[in-house]
């Protein structure tokens, strides 16, 4: 049952990104990304991953489309599009709807899909159960080797940010 | 593999075709690219977790982290666009007439 909730969330998450991606004026393709990183946090909670699911709404929604959503609140238009005013976009919508729903009932009639891999049915998503992992969450403690294994990743990324900082401010030095 | 993977191959497929075909804006690329930010850490999210490789879960944080400074130095070049035609348009950037 659980896995029919994170099947459908799963197509949920499909179809926002078709609406983002037919290209509604840009604050409604930043709607359709909220919609999109809310349900694809809820599939990577039905697969127990509560901290990366978490991580989604905090740095990704919380942080990068808030700043998204400002940068388009700058540069927006007097009548912007939504997805029903512009033939256009609304088939292009369509289009992506009438693919996605056309995937599922495949799927939901057949059970297994053979394209490249073979994709088992929606019941076996405990693939591989390598024995118990005491009363830890693996998760968290991979998430938590990143300052001991990971150590020279956290040098990088933080120097890489550091340098991106500095690149944003030499770009809009203008002049 | 579950067939919730299919679904997110086929959302970050969608995003990838939406990137490659512009309308009028420059910013809906930019929310194109993050839509297919967003799958790739769902589907490297799903996968690290049903194969129990505990260490790679450390993977998608730093994809994510990457994805924020490309996302941060693409919506800088917008903002000097938008500051010099007014604008972000796709239409209006022709310098190289051809």
């Amino acid at each position: 049952m659980v896995m029919y909730i994170v099947f459908t969330m799963s197509t949920i998450f499909v179809i926002s990104l078709v609406g983002v991606s037919s290209k509604p004026s840009p604050i409604y393709g930043g709607l359709g990304l909220i919609v999109g990183g809310a349900m694809g946090c809820g599939v990577v909670f039905g697969f127990g991953g509560s901290f990366l699911g978490l991580m989604v709404f905090l740095i990704y929604l919380g942080g990068m489309l808030v700043v998204f959503g400002y940068t388009t609140a700058m540069a927006t238009e007097q009548y912007p599009e939504v997805w029903v005013s512009n033939k256009v976009v609304f088939g292009g919508f369509f289009l992506g709807l009438v693919l996605e729903l056309l995937v599922v009932m495949y799927v939901l009639k057949g059970g297994k899909v053979n394209v490249v891999f073979e994709f088992n049915g929606l019941e076996d998503w405990v693939v591989y159960d390598t024995g118990d992992s005491g009363f830890f969450s693996e998760e968290a403690m991979g998430i938590a080797a990143l300052y001991s294994y990971g150590a020279w990743l956290i040098v990088v990324t933080g120097w890489s940010l550091f340098i991106g900082v500095v690149v944003i401010m030499e770009i809009t030095r203008g002049n | 593999m579950s067939l919730v993977h299919i679904n997110i191959l086929i959302a970050f497929a969608v995003s990838l075709t939406g990137l490659l075909m512009h309308r009028s804006h420059l910013m809906s690329a930019l929310l194109c690219l993050e839509g297919m930010m967003l799958s790739l850490f769902i589907l490297a999210t799903l996968t690290i977790l049903s194969t129990h490789f505990t260490l790679a879960n450390m993977m998608p944080i730093i994809l994510l982290v990457f994805a924020a400074c490309e996302a941060a130095i693409g919506l800088a070049l917008l903002v000097m666009v938008s500051n010099t035609y007014g604008t972000d348009y796709v239409q209006n950037l022709n310098l190289l007439q051809c």
